[in-house]
């Protein structure tokens, strides 16, 4: 959700991140790392936003500032992070690939309020992170809708020329844009590897990068569908587990194609829409079309 | 751009020719130069452990020969890169298009009677190979033809959709593909020895020679035949194209398809040459986006690509002899990511030159963080 | 010159400015005073709103200085132009149509809160085109306004960041008369709160209404600034021009009674929203006629040459050519496709000759083979013979007089004028009997304008018929033997040569008949 979120605002100012899966990846291996170190979590979320920053800030020196290929310079920057991460995660004599964690992120809430049946583990059960990521999901809607930044994100994103005329300048906005989603892919890796997976491993997003990238464009870019699109994948991941537990014989390895199956009908499921439906908002329009210089 | 305020970007008139030919090198030279920084950073000589590099990919004619033969799946998912990217359709679904071809592939091996001429059998795995990778592109190419779909989360998803369906074959089921052997650990079954591709020397097969010929042949047929013609005319301006009377949505999807089967012949490949049955291990490992690599590097040229493909073989396989003195293999990973951007950056250098603005008063006034961005 | 009050709205002077290596200005001053409109007239290409463009900060000069209210500025961007009290409404709006009026015109102040809160927002934007008196719904999305709407909100966007020089580029070209009037009136409103305005045009007598000054254009240099009582039309008009030879001789007739090349009747064709942009259009060319049609931008002429280009489906009605072999008769091609019609003789000069004319990234080869190559000698069998394909462009660059560029080097490095001519040599040398010109000569310089029209003129005498669409009617007078006049996809008259007449036609065009002109 958090790398959700982050790409949606990158290509809301018209920047298309492909790097997203290699800087949750760094995200994950810095986060995990720094909370090895020092034990705290918090530390650990704030250094993978960090290094999640510091990827993307590659991306927007090349593919804003220098108007080349953002394809090709997210490709590399993606295969560049799952390189990175990997590469780190196996250095010097105890590599922290192999070490359990030494901190994890405990419930938000304890007790009482947990325990509510139904509610409570839907609701209640889960860590500040979660919490943390719905916070999130509504701040970038009111940062899109209801101010002068999320203003500006959206013209230069449909519009760039008619912005810069109007005195915006595109290539700031869009950097800004790309760099707070990069932070945000950033600590979504240090949280999955931290908090949910609790160790490092190569590889260890598995496609969530991909995910959200693919969601975000399913959701045509509208922040609080993705949260709600975030939670049917989510679900549709967790349907892999609670049928294999029930004991339905059905493989793995074809439940866990669920996610991407739903993300290609819902990818098709928009674009065939959207190309019937022409009244839509048009607010929401293709960002990621209008960037071609 | 954020630039000192008396730059100034302009876009070329016309690249110079020697740059654009030279760019490919220049950018490894400065990959290797900011790869360095990890390398310290983790107490490494970075000149010794290009120096094994080198060694280990071309320091022999066993190693020479062996950085062809991984080269050779790569060359044709590069090719499957060149070919959709210089019609700006961006198809980043040849890992999963390989997949897909390689089951085909070694379904066919696996099916044929051992009696099969080997000719024969080699030739219908390729072709089952080249048939599956189209038809899996076409899962992206039609929808991209009809709704303006976006190709790339498709051919994404696909990616993953291909290798869930690999790892089902060989450990969820007791298909055809698998080997039932190693009940506890299943692996993919081994086609016949006779359907393999003849090795010319050491590891090096035939396969090579395929992919070469695929290459040249993709080179002649892009410059000497109408669809060559229109297929150019569509990567440069889709409203010429349209203004032309070119069916754009033809050349689309044609080139999507023939950018699958590319991958899917790299799958066939793989199956038939080295790896010989459907091993999601030795198959599902980044060819796909080594081909994006290679085919940025050779600048999306398909003879270019030939070079370029046997480069980014030589990066990925010295990883054995990077562990061997203590350097974790990935570091050539981003090592090929850091080429690409690179490469990419260099881009900026063909097309605009930084400038120096005259003035005539020399102090700077109005100093602002606000870049000019200049539509020309 | 009059004596300058103490400081000028703005000051630019030894402006120079090239792209891609070609002189567009040489060292232009022009200077603006507070409260007065000041008029930058010349042709188009003449370098009117480059210069502007650069005042406002879209574009930097290469060398050259700028004051603004007597401080010397630098700007880098409009952001800077704005910040320095200049703004400019472009001749192509820059609003972005998938925002609201109060979005478009907030976007950008520095002065908005990070917080925006819309209801305030659309009170201040409200207030705002109160005082200005422009009347305009805060909560419209830009995209649904008419083209008159979306002006005014332009204009209401640089009133509310309090800009003190207004730049109008063209603004007329797009409005009916009545919105004209508006608009006149507006600009006097500024000009009497003390705005210092510049307007660009190429229209003579428009700039009598309402201009104080005037600097003329020519060519990229400044031929002279005036005050307006003290030059005539025919004075400026010439100094606009400069001495040129007009080539004033009226294309060879038809021969009477010639049977039409080219019927289309009853004609409706869909614009891109679905609407109906051409509406029961109907016309008769002959061989070795030109049939000009005029009309303000956006009535219906950019989808009726699409659609007699095969570009766009027509929603009813026949389209009709005769075929050469095939004496009396008349094809039905309503629903003929792009390349059939190329077969058939149609020729295309597209509006958009850089991107949709050529291919840019291609040589000049290709590009000469765009329209023949699936044919001998180009190819056989479907493959291509690159020979033959260089030994086309030899020809045709001597025939048509291409110059620059090289066989490796893309078409994208010729100039205007070249690719212009690039595109007639391949387009009119396979001897079209149907040639739909639009905007051929515009952008052009004085040269490859009548070099252009030399050509159009040599395919007349071979007996092609030609279509043609301009936005400037000095052209369509000097060129078309008739000339339909087309508003909101209607056609409201048609004229023979030698009557026309400009003011009638001017009204036909802004949808009124003569009559109602009074």
């Amino acid at each position: 959700m958090y790398a959700g979120i982050g790409e949606l605002i990158a290509q809301r100012s018209g920047v298309m991140n492909l790097s997203i899966e290699g800087t949750m990846l760094i995200g994950g291996v810095t986060g995990f790392a720094v909370a090895d170190i020092t034990g705290s979590v918090w530390l650990a979320l704030i250094a993978a936003a960090i290094a999640g920053t510091l990827m993307s800030a590659i991306l927007a020196f090349l593919a804003v500032g220098l108007r080349v290929s953002q394809i090709l310079t997210g490709l590399g920057l993606l295969i560049f992070g799952t390189g990175l991460s990997s590469f780190f995660g196996l250095v010097g004599e105890n590599p922290i690939a192999r070490r359990p964690p030494t901190t994890s992120i405990e419930p938000f809430f304890t007790g009482g309020i947990a325990d509510i049946p139904l509610l409570g583990p839907i609701l209640f059960s889960h860590d500040f992170v979660v919490y943390g990521g719905w916070v999130i999901t509504f701040a970038a809607y009111v940062l899109l809708y209801r101010t002068d930044w999320g203003l500006r994100i959206r013209a230069v994103g449909t519009d760039p020329a008619s912005a810069e005329a109007s005195g915006v300048s595109v290539s700031w906005v869009r950097s800004l844009s790309v760099l707070a989603g990069g932070g945000l892919a950033g600590t979504g890796g240090a949280y999955l590897s931290v908090g949910l997976v609790k160790a490092w491993q190569d590889g260890l997003t598995a496609g969530a990068g991909w995910l959200a990238f693919a969601i975000v464009i399913a959701v045509r870019w509208r922040p609080l569908l993705l949260l709600a699109a975030a939670f049917i994948f989510g679900a549709s991941i967790r349907l892999g587990f609670t049928l294999q537990v029930v004991g339905a014989d059905v493989s793995p390895e074809l439940l866990s194609m669920i996610p991407y199956a739903l993300a290609i009908v819902a990818v098709l499921y928009a674009a065939a829409s959207s190309s019937r439906n022409v009244t839509e908002p048009k607010a929401l329009g293709f960002p990621f079309f209008r960037e071609e210089r | 751009m954020i630039l000192p305020s008396n730059l100034a970007v302009e876009k070329k008139v016309a690249p110079s020719l020697w740059f654009s030919a030279s760019l490919p090198i220049l950018s490894v030279l400065a990959s290797l130069v900011l790869a360095a920084v990890p390398l310290l950073l983790v107490g490494e000589s970075p000149l010794e452990v290009y120096r094994v590099m080198a060694k280990a990919s071309a320091g022999s004619v066993a190693a020479l020969t062996d950085t062809l033969t991984e080269a050779t799946p790569i060359l044709l998912t590069g090719l499957a890169a060149v070919i959709a990217f210089r019609a700006k359709v961006w198809n980043i679904g040849a890992e999963g298009q390989l997949l897909v071809g390689a089951i085909a592939a070694a379904g066919v091996g696996l099916v044929l009677p051992e009696g099969t001429s080997p000719l024969i059998a080699i030739i219908g795995m390729m072709l089952s190979g080249v048939v599956a990778g189209a038809v899996f592109a076409s899962l992206a190419a039609v929808p991209l033809a009809t709704w303006n779909a976006n190709e790339i989360v498709m051919t994404l998803m696909l990616n993953f959709i291909a290798l869930s369906f690999v790892n089902y074959l060989i450990w969820g089921s007791s298909s055809l593909w698998r080997d039932d052997g190693f009940a506890a650990f299943p692996r993919g079954k081994l086609i016949p020895e006779v359907f393999r591709l003849p090795e010319l020397t050491g590891r090096l097969n035939a396969g090579f020679v395929i992919a070469v010929l695929a290459a040249v042949v993709f080179a002649w047929f892009m410059r000497f035949t109408t669809w060559g013609y229109e297929y150019s005319v569509v990567g440069d301006s889709r409203t010429t194209a349209r203004y032309a009377g070119i069916g754009e949505r033809r050349i689309v999807i044609s080139t999507f398809l023939l950018s699958g089967a590319a991958a899917g012949l790299a799958g066939a490949v793989l199956i038939s040459g080295t790896v010989g049955g459907l091993e999601p291990r030795s198959l599902a490992v980044g060819i796909g986006f080594s081909g994006i690599l290679a085919a940025g590097l050779g600048r999306m040229s398909p003879l270019g690509l030939i070079p370029a493909a046997a480069f980014v073989s030589a990066l990925a396989s010295t990883g054995p002899d990077l562990q061997r003195i203590g350097v974790a293999p990935p570091i050539t990973i981003a090592l090929q990511g850091l080429i690409l951007v690179v490469v990419a950056a260099g881009q900026f250098f063909l097309e605009y030159r930084v400038v120096i603005i005259s003035k005539d008063v020399p102090e700077l006034q109005g100093k602002e963080g606000a870049p000019s961005t200049t539509p020309s | 010159m009059t004596a300058e009050p103490a400081t000028l709205a703005a000051e630019m002077t030894g402006i120079s400015k090239s792209f891609f290596g070609e002189f567009v200005l040489h060292s232009v001053d022009l200077d603006v005073r507070p409260g007065e409109v000041h008029a930058i007239l010349g042709e188009n290409g003449a370098g009117k709103s480059v210069l502007c463009s650069i005042l406002a900060g879209l574009y930097r000069a290469d060398s050259g200085a700028i004051e603004i209210a007597g401080e010397r500025v630098e700007l880098h961007s409009p952001h800077d132009g704005l910040a320095a009290g200049v703004g400019m409404v472009y001749q192509e709006f820059r609003l972005v149509d998938d925002l609201t009026v109060t979005e478009n015109v907030v976007l950008g102040d520095p002065r908005n809160p990070g917080r925006i809160n819309w209801t305030e927002a659309r009170g201040r934007v409200a207030a705002a085109a109160e005082q200005h008196g422009i009347d305009t719904d805060p909560r419209a999305y830009v995209g649904d306004l008419t083209v008159g709407e979306q002006q005014r909100i332009e204009i209401l966007k640089l009133l509310y960041r309090e800009v003190d020089l207004l730049i109008l580029d063209e603004p007329t070209a797009v409005l009916t008369p009545a919105e004209v009037r508006v608009l006149f009136e507006t600009i006097e409103g500024l000009r009497r709160a003390g705005h210092g305005i510049v307007l660009i045009s190429h229209k003579i007598k428009e700039l009598r209404a309402i201009a104080d000054r005037v600097t003329v254009m020519r060519l990229g240099h400044r031929v002279g600034t005036f005050d307006m009582d003290t030059v005539t039309d025919d004075e400026l008009s010439e100094l606009m021009v400069g001495k040129e030879v007009v080539t004033s001789e009226v294309p060879s007739r038809p021969s009477a009674g010639a049977s039409p090349a080219f019927e289309v009747e009853d004609l409706t064709v869909l614009g891109d929203y679905g609407g109906v942009a051409v509406d029961s259009f109907a016309m008769t060319v002959h061989p070795g006629e030109i049939v000009g049609i005029a009309a303000i931008a956006g009535n219906g002429q950019h989808e009726l040459a699409e659609a007699l280009a095969g570009l766009r489906r027509a929603a009813s009605g026949t389209i009709r050519l005769r075929i050469s072999g095939e004496l009396e008769t008349l094809t039905d091609i309503t629903t003929a496709t792009v390349r059939e019609r190329v077969e058939m003789g149609i020729a295309h000069i597209p509006e958009d000759r850089r991107h949709a004319g050529i291919a840019p990234g291609l040589g000049v080869p290709e590009n000469l083979a765009l329209k023949s190559y699936w044919h001998a000698p180009l190819s056989k069998r479907s493959i291509i013979a690159r020979g033959a394909m260089q030994k086309l462009e030899r020809a045709l660059r001597d025939d048509y007089d291409i110059r620059g560029g090289s066989r490796k080097l893309p078409a994208s490095v010729l100039s205007g004028g070249n690719i212009q001519k690039l595109i007639l040599a391949r387009e009119l040398s396979r001897a079209p009997d149907l040639v739909i010109a639009s905007y051929p000569t515009r952008g052009l310089d004085l040269g490859a304008v009548a070099n252009v029209r030399e050509i159009l003129y040599r395919q007349l005498d071979d007996g092609s018929a030609i279509v043609l669409f301009s936005e400037d009617l000095d052209e369509l007078f000097l060129m078309s033997h008739r000339l339909l006049v087309l508003f909101d996809g209607k056609v409201m008259a048609e004229f023979r040569h030698g009557d026309y007449n400009r003011e009638v036609i001017g009204a036909l065009m802004a949808g009124r008949s003569a009559e109602e002109q009074g």
